[in-house]
This record gives structure tokens, C-alpha cells and sequence, in this order.
């Protein structure tokens, strides 16, 4: 199916040199960071050097999401010109972003040169922090997984954080075979108030997460641009560029990790509300079967799931425990989806009265196959409480790494994606 | 979403009477909108504003000032040189006329382009439908706009309180008593485009223009009604949801009885003063649909507007406001919940409101310059 392909400076240090060239310069990054930076000799990283050009970004997305296109179908699509076409796909081949390829001959004349990613062009790393588990995970350009290292860690402090990523980011790139000289960012997912939220068996020193900034954690190791985000919020981006995002332009993501978070995406767009605190379900307010109010990530959570079985005599140490369940343990879980589904629901209408949304999207560390089941469950709630309209409810497409893979997708969405944050306020 | 209001004749975009193309310039539109809203401004001052160049700024206002749509004004004498030269919004540089459309009434409204109504109208139920109705619609037209230059308005905005059909008819049952054909508007103010939105989006339209919502990033806005309906005004406009046809009451099942009570009330002459128990009653269902919207959306302010009796809302927003701190201290955000500017008016004017916004906002659409004119 795939022709012949041009050369293109895949390897990205044949790309020629020039003053604007998108996305990098071809020289390496200077290791100007910290002072332990140098005695650590953090690896070389790839400078993008885009100046908010959206056109190139426009361009680079169309490429990215049609697969393979020639340049006359951008021309069309974009509404941008042919030479500001040729060009700007010049700039994206020298810089190794996407390769080249004859389209299959048909009929009469030249066969067009179509336009297509080269996953291989740039990676991306992606750290989740959390209360039980530190997730690192490396992506390609296309979205997908390279490499990935998980270890359940209970509080683990910024200095365990910092240990966890120096030795698995060599381990990682060796593994993948990836030149870390073709690695942009770094971007790091964990959730708000981590060191100060009380949270049962919390030691007094996690408080440590609240004076450190995570951006500066691991200098020593990667020197390149690095990005902090709350881990639903990373999730909920990420979806939104390489899961159901691309076909449910407005979706809300329920990440259920030990407690509970979310994110909204309008028109492709993040919502993040006014002071970033948007999504926060996991406070909103439901009612126990007793009658007593309690907050949703009380009662749906990994956290309020691990409870539920321990009082069934079920101990699970983290969420792949959950995939080896003996009869008891899977009733147990069946039962308490059963619950969450109801708590789920009584959210989800509102959020479809308020918001109305095209897809309500789960994710986060629940086994796929409990995610998939959950979602079944709230759809059939809903049936049965309003028959005549059936919101979208599914599992997110990125849903157990969720926070890993959407914080590698930042550098990404910062340093490549168009973004239309409008200025029309003052 | 749709933001683009439905146009039932699409003109190519050109202001009327105007040699102005503003419909297709982002830019011009940026630093229209800067000037409403901070406006008596300086050119240096709109540069710091708009990020845009200096050559880019001195363009853009010379046609604003050569279109009449911004006139310089008042001069601040410092101690030393020339006085800086402000410029103002020229209220009379455009005009809007704005539709409610009601079961039993058509109210109309002209506005200038400030939002100041500058006359009012109401048709009540029509005898019969068809022609009686358009004539009645004509002789309100022509006095609503005999005072103010009818090049000068840029478009007829209709705010449909039920939905609206295919067809452009009014789609509640009701509809049978007005009767207004609004294809049939076009032929009363030929050249002038129609933009027709629900009331929801008329009123948020109005309250970003005009009102509280110009210097918010977004906003949560409940409009009151016998069935309040509300919706998130983010980015650039007011998120219709992924069904905009069916329609979502913010209180599911019955109507409440305060809702009710408070839309008689804005009926009776004189009004009624809002007594204690009926704000007890709106509050208690509120509270936990603010806490809600606080958790999901964190916007950074919500909106009380409708046809609720003046003073109502303020006291209502007060009450809320104070209870909401009280009853669900621990929620990580807490937007102040005030009344609409056009409070009352919102729906009128909001309607009014159409027009200017998809000719003179800032909106996302008017970047995409290859549809513009398409249609």
C-alpha cells in the first residue's frame, strides 16, 4: 500500500539549519539547569523552538489526524494558501515530524506526494504521581505507548519520586530504542493538594509534596522543558487528543483513581474554570442508602473500593490485585460497582442538566474490564430513570494509565497541537 | 455547538450604509469590544490591551472612527503637551432591533450600541395569524425605528422562549395565537439579517455584550422562568450541549411553586416586595445546584436573569451567596452569585443583543475567513 518514500532528515540531525526553522533548531539543547545538573550530565533533550506559529500547528494537526493527505487536500481543509502549505510542510519534513510518501499510481499523471506522521519524529515522557502508585511512561508521536514502568509505592515521598524516575528513564529509553536526543518534555500528573488533602494513613512527611515543585524535581535527570498538571485534567486532555476526543468534540472524563477527579473539554477545548478547579466530582454531594450526605469520592473511589473488601475480608494491595479475584472477592467487587453505579448516576444526570455533554467518559485505575462494567451499569440506571433519553457513558479510551499517557501528551499539546485560547475578554 | 446563530437570509457581510467590513476581521472586532468595555481609552492604552502592533491599532481605529462606529472623545489635560485623545463607543454608530417571542405576547425593543434600549413595543395576541400578524409586526417595526438611522441597523435578533422548528416557525403549541411567520420578517425590514436563538442564548448573548458577563472568562447563567433553564458562557460563547434540541429545566419533574409564584408577581401592579419565606423556598432549591455547578465548572461567576420582579433576584443572589459559604464550606470554589445586568430585559435586549454579537464580538468564526461568506 505505502509507495515509494522520499528522504526526509528522519533522523533529525540532517535537518538543515536555518533561523526559523519549525519545530527545533538542530542544535542540541544547552544543559543550562541546576548546578548538580552538570555533575549529573542530564541526557540531551530536543529543543522545539515553535514561536505560536498557528498555521504550522493547524497544518501539523490535520496531517496528524487524516493519516495521509496531500498538500492540495490541506489546502482545502486548512483554507490556508498552497505556498504557505509547501512551506509549512517543508519546515515539518526537515524537521522529521512527518515523512513523505507516493501515493499509489491511478489513472493518468503523477502520482500526488502524500503528507503522513512519522510516529518516530519526537517522544514524549509522562510521570503520574499519586498517593499509592508512581506511573513513567514514554509516547510516540502517534500516541502510542513505548515504554512503561509502574510501581505501587504507598506516599511516596519527592525524593522516592525523584529516585523512581532517574532509575526507570534510563532503564526505559534503552528498552524502547529510543534516542533520548528525540524527547521534548517531560510532563508530570498528580492531583491537587497532594501533601495537604487529609487522607487516611497519610504520614506526617507527605506534607513534603506541598513545598516542593514537581517541575524541578527531576533536573538531574531530564534537563528538557517539563510540565505539571492535575493528573483528571492530564487525563481528560489526553482523551481529548488521541481517544474518543477525536469524535465527541464535548466530553466530561470521571478519573477514579484513589480518590475521585474529572475534566471538561468544550469544543476540544479544556474548560478549566476559573481558578483551574473545574471537574472537581469527586466533592460533590450524594446520599448513602442510611440517608446521610457524604462526598462522591467517599464512597466511588479506589480508596472506598479497597474499604468495601476489606470489610468482606478481601485485601487488595493495589488496583492488579483486582484482576485476580477468587469468587468471593469478584461478588464483592460486582456488588460494590452495583453501588457506585447508583452514587455514579445521581452525578451524571446532573452533569447532563448542566452541561450536556456528548459522552461521559471513565477512566483511572480500575481494571478495564470493572471500568467497562460500571459504565454498563450507569447506562442501565439511567434507562430505567429517564427511558427516553440515554446520555453517552462509556470507558475513556485512555483509561488506566490515564494521568501517565495524558502528561506525556502535554509537551505535546504546548510544544506542536493548535490550541484557540481566545483573548476576547477584558 | 452552534454558535452561529440561524440567519434566515445570510447577506454578504458588509455593515449597511457602512463601507465597513468588520464581520471578517477578528482584529477589528477585538478592539471594538476593547473599547466598549474599557472605553474612554487611548490608542497606547488598547496596544498594552489587545497585544496587537501599533501600525495594526492606528489601522483599525482610523476605519472605526471613518465608519462613525467609535468616535474620539474627551480629552484628560496632563500638566505638560497635548492631551491624550480617548475613544469612545459611538452609541448611535449602530442600532439593533430584538424579538421576544412569548405564548401570548411579542415584545420588541430597538437598542443602541451601547445596549440602551431606545424605544419599546408590544404586540399582544394577535387577532389572526398571516397577514394580520405582519402588518401588525410592520407599524411596530417602523415606529420602534423612526427616531434612530435606519442604515444603521445591522440585524433583527429574535429570542424564541420555546424552541424553534425547522422551518423558522415558532414551535410551541401556543404559537397559533402570534402566528408570526419570521420568514416573513425579512420582507418587513428588507437587507437587515435575522438571527434567531433561543432565549437562553439571547440572554447570555446580551449579558457578554452588555452586562456582568463582559469582564468575566466564563460564567454559569441561570435564566428564571416558570421552568428555569441555564447554561455555561466559556471561551466564546454561551456551550449549547451536545442536544441542543431537546431542552434541559435545571429542576427536573414539576414546576416549582417559588418559580410560579415569582413570574405572577412580575405581573402585578403594583410589585409585589419579596417576602422571606418565598426567598427560603428559591434558596433551598438552589443551594445544592450552585454547590453542584461550583464542583464541575469552578466559573468565575453565576447569573440570576429573567422576568422575575426587579429587586428579587438581588435579594435572591444575596441569600444564596451567604448560605452557599455556609452549607458547603469544604467545595474548592466558590463563584459569587450576583443578578444579571439586564436582569428584566435579558431575554429583549438579549435578542437585540444576536445581531452585535455575531457582527461585532470577537467570536471564534470570524477567524475562519474562508466560510464567511458562504451561505
Amino acid at each position: 500500500m505505502s509507495g515509494e518514500r522520499r528522504s526526509s532528515s528522519n533522523g533529525g540531525a540532517s535537518a538543515r539549519t536555518s533561523r526559523h526553522l519549525f519545530p527545533f533548531r538542530s542544535d542540541r539543547a544547552p544543559a543550562s539547569t541546576g548546578v548538580d545538573a552538570a555533575a549529573a550530565s542530564p541526557a540531551p533533550y530536543l529543543t522545539l523552538d515553535i514561536d505560536a506559529n498557528h498555521n504550522q500547528r493547524v497544518v501539523f494537526q490535520e496531517i496528524r489526524t487524516h493519516k495521509r493527505v496531500t498538500r492540495s487536500e490541506l489546502a482545502t481543509i486548512t483554507g490556508l494558501t498552497i505556498p504557505t502549505i509547501v512551506n509549512v510542510s517543508r519546515h515539518l519534513l526537515q524537521a522529521g515530524l512527518i515523512v513523505e510518501a507516493k501515493r499509489p499510481a491511478r489513472g493518468r499523471g503523477q502520482p500526488a506526494w502524500e503528507l503522513e506522521l512519522n510516529p518516530d519524529g519526537a517522544f514524549s515522557a509522562g510521570l503520574n504521581i499519586d498517593r499509592d502508585h508512581l506511573t513513567l511512561v514514554v509516547l510516540d508521536l502517534s500516541g502510542q505507548i513505548r515504554g512503561r514502568v509502574s510501581a505501587e509505592i504507598g506516599f511516596a515521598s519527592p525524593d522516592d519520586a525523584r529516585r523512581f524516575f532517574a532509575q526507570s528513564w534510563r532503564e526505559l529509553v534503552t528498552k524502547a530504542h529510543i534516542s533520548p536526543d528525540r524527547v521534548v518534555g517531560l510532563g508530570i500528573a498528580l492531583p491537587d493538594e497532594l501533601g495537604t488533602l487529609a487522607f487516611p494513613g497519610k504520614p506526617l512527611t507527605y506534607d513534603a509534596w506541598a513545598r516542593t515543585d514537581a517541575a524541578d524535581l527531576f533536573r538531574d535527570t531530564f534537563a528538557g522543558p517539563t510540565f505539571v498538571e492535575n493528573d483528571a485534567v492530564a487525563a481528560a486532555i489526553g482523551e481529548a487528543q488521541f481517544g474518543h476526543g477525536l469524535e465527541a468534540p464535548s466530553f466530561v472524563y470521571v478519573l477514579i483513581s484513589v480518590l475521585l477527579g474529572g475534566g471538561i473539554v468544550i469544543d476540544r477545548t479544556y474548560f478549566r474554570g476559573e481558578n483551574g478547579r473545574s471537574g472537581e466530582f469527586g466533592f460533590m454531594r450524594v446520599k448513602t442508602p442510611t440517608g446521610a450526605m457524604c462526598t462522591l469520592q467517599d464512597v466511588v473511589s479506589l480508596g472506598a473500593l479497597s474499604e468495601w473488601l476489606k470489610i468482606r475480608g478481601v485485601a487488595i494491595t493495589g488496583p492488579e490485585d483486582l484482576k485476580r479475584l477468587d469468587a468471593a472477592g469478584t461478588a464483592a467487587v460486582e456488588q460494590w460497582l452495583e453501588e457506585a453505579s447508583g452514587y455514579l448516576t445521581s452525578i451524571f444526570s446532573q452533569i447532563q442538566r448542566f452541561i450536556d455533554p456528548d459522552s461521559i467518559l471513565l477512566g483511572g485505575r480500575l481494571p478495564e474490564h470493572l471500568l467497562d462494567r460500571l459504565a454498563v451499569l450507569c447506562q442501565q440506571r439511567q434507562a430505567d430513570a429517564q427511558p427516553c433519553e440515554r446520555g453517552d457513558i462509556r470507558r475513556a479510551k485512555l483509561s488506566s494509565d490515564a494521568p501517565a499517557i495524558g502528561a506525556a501528551i502535554l509537551p505535546f499539546q504546548t510544544l506542536l497541537f493548535p490550541s484557540l485560547e481566545m483573548l476576547g475578554r477584558f | 455547538m452552534d454558535s452561529q446563530p440561524q440567519t434566515v437570509r445570510r447577506r454578504k457581510a458588509s455593515l449597511s450604509g457602512t463601507n465597513l467590513e468588520l464581520t471578517g476581521d477578528y482584529n477589528q472586532r477585538l478592539v471594538y469590544q476593547a473599547v466598549r468595555v474599557r472605553g474612554p481609552i487611548t490608542r497606547n492604552a488598547l496596544i498594552e490591551l489587545t497585544g496587537l502592533a501599533k501600525p495594526t491599532i492606528a489601522g483599525i481605529v482610523r476605519r472605526l472612527l471613518g465608519s462613525e462606529l467609535v468616535i474620539e472623545t474627551s480629552r484628560i489635560f496632563g500638566a505638560r503637551g497635548q492631551p491624550a485623545v480617548h475613544l469612545e463607543v459611538n452609541p448611535e454608530g449602530c442600532y439593533s432591533v430584538g424579538l421576544q417571542v412569548d405564548d401570548d405576547r411579542l415584545d420588541l425593543v430597538s437598542i443602541d450600541a451601547l445596549g440602551h434600549p431606545v424605544s419599546r413595543g408590544v404586540i399582544t395576541r394577535p387577532a389572526s395569524s398571516g397577514e394580520r400578524a405582519k402588518t401588525h409586526f410592520r407599524t411596530q417595526y417602523l415606529k420602534l425605528t423612526e427616531d434612530i438611522r435606519r442604515d444603521r441597523i445591522i440585524g433583527l435578533g429574535v429570542a424564541m422562549v420555546g424552541s424553534v422548528s425547522r422551518d423558522g416557525r415558532h414551535a410551541d403549541p401556543g404559537d397559533g395565537d402570534i402566528g408570526i411567520d419570521l420568514l416573513a420578517l425579512s420582507d418587513v425590514s428588507p437587507g437587515v439579517p435575522i438571527y434567531i436563538d433561543s432565549a437562553l442564548a439571547a440572554a447570555t448573548a446580551g449579558e457578554s455584550l452588555f452586562g456582568v458577563g463582559a469582564s468575566l472568562q466564563s460564567y454559569y447563567y441561570i435564566l428564571m422562568g416558570p421552568r428555569p433553564v441555564g447554561g455555561l458562557v466559556a471561551h466564546e460563547g454561551l456551550f449549547k450541549g451536545a442536544h441542543p434540541e431537546t431542552k434541559r429545566y435545571l429542576f427536573p419533574g414539576a414546576e416549582p411553586a417559588w418559580c410560579r409564584q415569582a413570574v405572577a408577581a412580575d405581573r402585578m401592579a403594583p410589585l409585589p416586595a419579596c417576602e422571606e419565606a418565598w426567598l427560603a423556598a428559591a434558596a433551598a432549591d438552589l443551594i445544592p445546584l450552585l454547590t453542584s455547578i461550583n464542583c464541575m465548572l469552578n466559573p468565575g461567576g453565576v447569573l440570576l436573569g429573567g422576568r422575575f420582579p426587579d429587586g428579587w433576584l438581588t435579594r435572591l443572589a444575596e441569600r444564596c451567596n451567604t448560605l452557599l459559604l455556609a452549607s458547603a464550606p469544604e467545595i474548592p470554589s466558590h463563584a459569587g452569585i450576583q443578578p444579571a445586568r439586564l436582569a428584566r430585559d435579558a431575554t429583549l435586549i438579549g435578542a437585540a443583543s444576536l445581531p452585535m454579537r455575531a457582527r461585532l464580538f470577537p467570536i471564534g468564526e470570524a477567524l475562519l475567513k474562508a466560510h464567511d461568506h458562504v451561505g
